[in-house]
């Protein structure tokens, strides 16, 4: 299956969010566009505050109620908009088709229900399985995420479980419905670099055995190197470069790539400077006008005040949202 | 031979748990928490000493338990070859001046409603470093040398970024000019691009004052690029020490190669390296703490006392079949770069 031929599973276009704060409307995620394959596993990279977050619950309808507001876009996942679908429509997509995985698993699962609830209550809202089938499926989903003896497990509750089983539980819950897409947001950032590399091996087996197409948010360009075909990397609010994951880490185009990977320590001879990003991200409010890169960037001009650049195409894939591209 | 500048020999840190009313009547002993179960380190002077592991290891434990900022249950810590346990008022704040900490947690180790300029005065006060009229100007110097503005030291934590607070925290340790400095996971909380900021800096105070640096993380590749030497901690107990380079291309012990072959984006797919997770620090396993995650374990692994340390004075592990690691993938080097 070639990724590049297939009917996009996910094609978001111009997406924009805004945040309503105490000091004015911030706006959040800005122009965000992107399609994505089935099977295919992308990673959305970036800096805390960049609107990775954001751009994912966005889609799913998750924004904090009142606050988060959708200004404008699409995002057609199996040929429907999620940005317009009424909430009924969005809950039945969001466990059905769409499954989601978050940081802190403590935090989405409910304490007083053991696991093996938790995840009947998905298979027999949407499969509408009576309730010991239900548990046979609940036992089988955590055995298909590696739980160590899932007949005992599936009685226990979030806090007699250690953080990566908690993980699993989740990714279980995820996948109760059959979805096409997993949304994980930085699932194993709150995990020991052991059990993370546990927790990848399992995304991996699951995109090959199940055909899952995942959307990967993370913060480690390590992990994405690793784990995705694609990668998109964010810079307050936008995409400034995506493409295929190996060739954008092998050879960054934009200048904050470039800076990201030259703050990985492995890229330098031991106890030399690292090549670190001066300066740090604009606040949510405190966008400069045009490229929001360009107080930090090395490169920077005269014309990358005017207007941010966009999205343009460079070949073999890649895009690259910089002034530079298309005049070197 | 040189005496280290600072010395733990044996040292065990204990942490007894409340007794419920249950275990009480159930006549169930107190439970303890053994987060640090014998470790036998030394700091040499001007070096970065690495200090790795998973949560849950001691490390933490074990750099607060070298600055005395928890009791020792048992063994010693020496500075200069002098035992700190049992030093009064005066001896301690002498060995706060030489000995300091930086936490994890920019925000939350600094005072809220103190400006940076006060914290930074208070330090220098306490220890009476600095005389008043003088007080400003070395402020100013201080937040120079982290790379702030003096302009920033009228304002708060709370309107500082996790990366101005961190330098903030590094300010107020380097105050003092210390001899050695723990640094607790003092870039994990930090976004990529800051954290590399703050190691440049750390890099560039440690060529400047020649003070040791203590770098307690869990990331190798972080501890790779900063430290000299490194120690790998597993349930309270070290697994292997040795300088960061020879560790990490040749490692010995198990664990050591489990840790490597999971730092993400040396280009090998994440591996599924080593089962299950840590066992609990209260409820320990005998023999080899690490013996119910490996792969390699034995009958002498699982019961018994702990393996004791092998190898030369260089490089130690703590295994009872210590093999050469030969290929990790740091030895070939592959991947980001």
């Amino acid at each position: 299956m070639s990724a590049a031929t297939s009917a996009p599973l996910l094609a978001v276009r111009d997406l924009a969010v805004s945040f309503h704060t105490p000091y004015g409307v911030v706006r959040a995620v800005d122009g965000v566009g992107f399609d994505l394959a089935p099977g295919e596993f992308m990673g959305l990279v970036g800096e805390s505050g960049s609107g990775k977050t954001v751009t994912c619950r966005a889609m799913l309808g998750l924004l904090p109620n009142g606050r988060g507001r959708v200004d404008g876009g699409t995002a057609l996942f199996e040929g429907v908009d999620l940005l317009r679908m009424d909430d009924e429509g969005l809950r039945r997509v969001r466990g059905r088709r769409i499954g989601m995985v978050f940081q802190n698993p403590t935090s989405h699962l409910d304490p007083v229900m053991s696991i093996g609830e938790q995840i009947g209550e998905v298979v027999r809202l949407h499969h509408g399985l009576a309730a010991g089938a239900a548990r046979v499926r609940a036992v089988e989903l955590l055995r298909g995420v590696r739980m160590p003896d899932p007949e005992t497990r599936i009685d226990s509750y979030a806090h007699q479980l250690s953080g990566g089983m908690r993980q699993r539980a989740m990714i279980a819950m995820a996948l109760a419905g059959g979805p096409a897409l997993l949304v994980a947001d930085e699932p194993t950032t709150a995990l020991d670099v052991t059990v993370q590399a546990q927790i990848l091996r399992l995304l991996l087996d699951l995109r090959d055995s199940q055909g899952l197409a995942i959307v990967l948010v993370t913060h480690d360009l390590g992990i994405v190197l690793e784990t995705c075909n694609t990668v998109a990397v964010m810079y307050a609010g936008r995409i400034v470069e995506r493409g295929p994951a190996a060739t954008v880490l092998a050879a960054p185009r934009h200048p904050y790539t470039i800076g990201l990977l030259g703050s990985r320590p492995g890229a330098f001879p031991r106890r030399e400077r690292l090549a670190a990003i001066p300066g740090q991200p604009p606040g949510p409010g405190a966008l400069p006008t045009g490229c929001a890169f360009a107080p930090r960037c090395g490169h920077a001009e005269a014309r990358c005040a005017a207007a941010a650049p966009t999205l343009r195409a460079v070949g073999d894939g890649r895009w690259v949202a910089c002034v530079r591209e298309g005049w070197s | 031979m040189n005496v280290p500048l600072l010395e733990v020999e044996n040292l065990v840190v204990h942490f007894p748990l409340p007794r419920g009313v249950g275990d009480m009547a159930a006549g169930r002993p107190r439970r303890v928490v053994r987060a640090v179960n014998g470790v036998s380190l030394a700091v040499r002077r001007g070096e970065a000493l690495g200090i790795v592991g998973e949560s849950g290891c001691g490390k933490s434990t074990l750099g607060r338990a070298m600055l005395h900022l928890v009791p020792a249950t048992s063994g010693h810590v020496r500075l200069d070859g002098r035992v700190v346990a049992g030093l009064d008022r005066e001896g301690l704040t002498g060995l706060r001046r030489r000995a300091q900490i930086v936490f994890q947690d920019p925000h939350a180790s600094l005072d809220p409603r103190q400006t940076v300029r006060r914290a930074l005065a208070e330090v220098l006060t306490l220890h009476r470093l600095c005389p008043r009229d003088a007080m400003g100007r070395t402020v100013d110097r201080l937040l120079e040398r982290v790379g702030l503005s003096a302009a920033l030291g009228d304002r708060r934590p709370g309107s500082l970024s996790g990366g101005q607070c961190q330098r903030v925290g590094i300010a107020r340790a380097l105050a003092l000019n210390p001899d050695i400095l723990v640094a607790d996971e003092c870039v994990s909380a930090l976004d990529v691009s800051i954290q590399a900021q703050i190691l440049n800096l750390l890099l560039d105070l440690q060529a400047e004052t020649g003070m040791a640096i203590v770098f307690i993380s869990h990331d190798l590749g972080v501890v790779r690029h900063l430290c000299h030497r490194v120690a790998i901690m597993y349930l309270g107990r070290l697994v292997e020490e040795g300088p960061a380079e020879v560790v990490l291309r040749d490692p010995r012990h198990p664990y050591t190669r489990a840790l490597i072959a999971s730092i993400p984006g040396l280009g090998h797919g994440p591996k599924t390296a080593v089962q299950g997770e840590p066992s609990s620090p209260i409820d320990l396993p005998a023999g080899c703490a690490f013996h119910r995650r490996c792969a390699e374990a034995m009958e002498v692994c699982r019961g018994g006392a702990p393996p004791a340390r092998q190898g030369n004075a260089e490089h130690g592990t703590w295994c009872h079949l210590p093999r050469a690691g030969g290929t990790t993938p740091i030895a070939q080097e592959t991947g980001l770069r």
